[in-house]
């Protein structure tokens, strides 16, 4: 995929944007304003802008990760997402699923559930339904590397490959100190091995790194639209610091915007590891962004924060009275 | 005259359901080319091809997982588990994936969950089960359970054609026992509506509210007791959810005394449920106390005296009813 500068910048942009909308949401939590817990990490930018820059309309998409840039590329409104982790979401939640299960099939997301893996054979069953109907659609589930222990995961891929189905997982592997996951709790730590016993292509990426996770996505997606079958990606984050919100305090990256500003850092590490600040760095020696161009979309996004909790403060709540509505269909 | 079985039944619905609307799909273990464990799908590959008769692998979740997201997308998807027991496997699936779709993002799941459920064939513990409690309780879920030949064709066709996610019980041992000829068949609705009872013998004494294969045992007993003077009412629910609460209480408002059978087992089953409905709306109707009839809190045994004494019989609401007939 050959992008201009200007959609370099968006994707700039939507990478700020998560991070921001992130940290306004943090901010209310530790002000008590919003006391669901949050889910929350950093380092995810380029996975999840990355990963749904690639998708068309008709294409579909699933994630059990936090997944704001992801939603906000899909065309949820920062507003939207502010007001469904408030209770305050308007249809198709209607206040009842919450930010992190969100679905609108209309806009091709599809709603996960609480655990790591439940919507891959979902996933699975879009992609098959897609290929028997003849359909140029794929279907796209983000996971946690969590999720490769379930059941829910095994039964979904390997389903998809029995069917050569069109659908493209991406796994995001956490920095692995102090948690469990794949190098804890499994013997297979690399995902190409697992991709192996499923006869399945396995493809890495650098998970920090928005350009390559777009060209290797778009590979995936491709090799499932011209019936080559499912693609396991394995997407390492380089750091990553999670946000739960049952903390007493707003831990850094998410406590200070100001860590967005990539000057303040001199250690190319810590920049390698930073998705926003090394595309920044990179558009930067590219001469592709300009300081004000870089000011102005941050200043964009800042905007687009604030419009969104205006917006959230001053939409209702939810009506009682509809607490059992929409349990079935109704015929109208 | 030719007769048709419940199985036979169950398999011309999906039959004449496929041809009539290409979204209709059928996926499950052994349901394309070894035509399903009972048969039931015995040349519908044939038919329709490999595109809409799926052999899934042994994967239960998995596949309830592939019927969501192909209803999704479109189809409307007929999931076969080879014994209703395995449906535990598919219990994350079809309890926070399928039953809370809509409630929570509007989305509709409208697909058929079937398989052979219940005892009496000598198969132990794990091809015997009678899961729809697990079900009953979660929201978002409808569930059926089709006695008679009838039943079995209309409330297959309603359920493939319903919007939401159905639970349809099939029970194994009537399978090939319950027949009706064709001409009878022919004379009855094709579309049996979910969520209607039905009475299926007008007494005075007591009403038996059933459903399933107790239905028959119900009607075992309601002969015995005619010939006591004790005159049985019986309802077929049919369905479970949404359940016929109407056609219930007008029931015991008119006879007096309830007592409901089945063959699930006793503490959170389904008599509990409807003793509660008739004790909070229909108390004063009354006049004795509520009676259960149903198998005792224990795993389905493989022995066939254990199996015969877990099973309710005919004499056992013979019993029941000779004390509530006394009140």
């Amino acid at each position: 995929m050959s992008l201009g500068k200007r959609q370099l910048h968006e994707l700039l942009f939507y990478m700020i944007l998560t991070r921001k909308l992130e940290e306004s949401l943090a901010r209310l939590h530790r002000d008590e304003r919003l006391s669901s817990p949050l889910g929350l990490r950093s380092g995810l930018e380029a996975v999840s802008v990355g990963a749904a820059f690639v998708p068309t309309p008709k294409d579909v998409l699933a994630s059990s990760l936090p997944t704001t840039g992801a939603l906000l590329l899909r065309g949820v409104k920062p507003a939207e997402i502010v007001l469904e982790f408030l209770g305050k979401g308007a249809e198709p939640s209607a206040g009842r699923s919450g930010i992190r299960h969100f679905g609108d099939l209309g806009r091709g997301i599809v709603a996960t559930t609480g655990h790591a893996a439940t919507h891959v054979s979902v996933m699975a069953g879009m992609a098959f339904s897609a290929q028997v109907q003849r359909q140029d659609r794929v279907a796209l589930a983000l996971v946690s590397d969590e999720a490769v222990a379930t059941g829910d995961f095994h039964e979904g891929v390997n389903f998809a490959a029995v069917r050569k189905a069109p659908l493209v997982v991406v796994v995001v592997r956490f920095p692995s100190a102090g948690r469990t996951g794949p190098l804890a709790g499994s013997e297979v730590s690399q995902l190409y091995e697992r991709a192996r016993g499923y006869g399945l292509t396995s493809l890495p990426v650098d998970g920090s790194d928005l350009l390559q996770v777009v060209q290797v996505v778009e590979t995936a997606m491709d090799r499932a639209k011209t019936g080559e079958g499912p693609t396991l990606i394995e997407a390492p984050l380089r750091s990553s610091t999670r946000y739960f919100g049952n903390d007493d305090a707003v831990p850094a990256p998410f406590g200070e915007a100001a860590r967005l500003d990539p000057t303040r850092s001199e250690n190319e590490t810590d920049v390698d590891a930073n998705p926003i600040w090394r595309f920044e760095r990179f558009l930067l020696q590219q001469d592709w962004l300009s300081e004000a161009e870089r000011t102005g979309l941050s200043a964009r996004a800042d905007e687009a924060v604030s419009d969104a909790l205006r917006a959230a403060d001053a939409a209702p709540s939810p009506s009682a009275l509809a607490l059992e509505d929409r349990l079935f269909h109704q015929v109208s | 005259m030719t007769e048709v079985t419940y199985l036979e039944a169950i398999r011309q619905a999906m039959w004449e359901e496929m041809e009539r609307d290409p979204r209709v799909i059928l996926l499950g273990e052994d349901v394309g080319l070894y035509g399903g464990a009972f048969k039931v799908t015995a040349g519908f590959l044939e038919k329709f091809g490999k595109d809409r008769i799926i052999d899934t692998p042994i994967s239960e979740e998995g596949y309830t997982g592939v019927a969501i997201g192909a209803a999704f997308n479109g189809l409307r998807p007929i999931v076969e588990f080879q014994f209703i027991d395995f449906i535990a496997n598919a219990f994350n699936m079809i309890t926070n994936f399928a039953a809370k779709s809509r409630y929570r993002w509007g989305a509709g799941v409208p697909i058929v969950m079937r398989g052979p459920s219940g005892g009496g064939v000598r198969a132990g513990p794990f091809h015997s089960q009678n899961p729809e409690m697990h079900f009953v309780h979660t929201p978002g879920i409808k569930v059926v359970a089709p006695a008679t030949v009838a039943d079995a064709r209309g409330l297959m066709k309603a359920a493939i054609r319903d919007e939401d996610p159905v639970l349809y019980l099939e029970h194994k041992k009537l399978y090939r026992h319950v027949k009706a000829s064709s001409a009878d068949l022919e004379s009855q609705e094709d579309v049996v509506p979910i969520g209607k009872a039905i009475v299926r013998r007008v007494g005075e004494d007591i009403v038996v509210v059933t459903y399933s294969a107790m239905l028959y045992v119900a009607l075992e007993a309601a002969e015995i007791l005619a010939k006591e003077g004790i005159e049985l009412e019986v309802i077929d629910l049919r369905s479970l959810v949404p359940l016929d609460k109407e056609l219930i209480l007008a029931s015991v408002r008119r006879v007096n005394k309830v007592m409901i059978l089945h063959e699930d087992t006793r503490t959170g089953g389904m008599a509990g449920e409807i003793a509660a409905i008739v004790a909070e709306e229909a108390f004063d109707d009354l006049d004795g106390p509520i009676v259960r009839v149903t198998a005792p809190d224990t795993p389905v045994p493989y022995a066939a005296a254990l199996e015969d004494a877990f099973i309710p019989r005919a004499e056992d609401v013979v019993r029941a009813a000779r004390r509530l007939a006394a009140y």
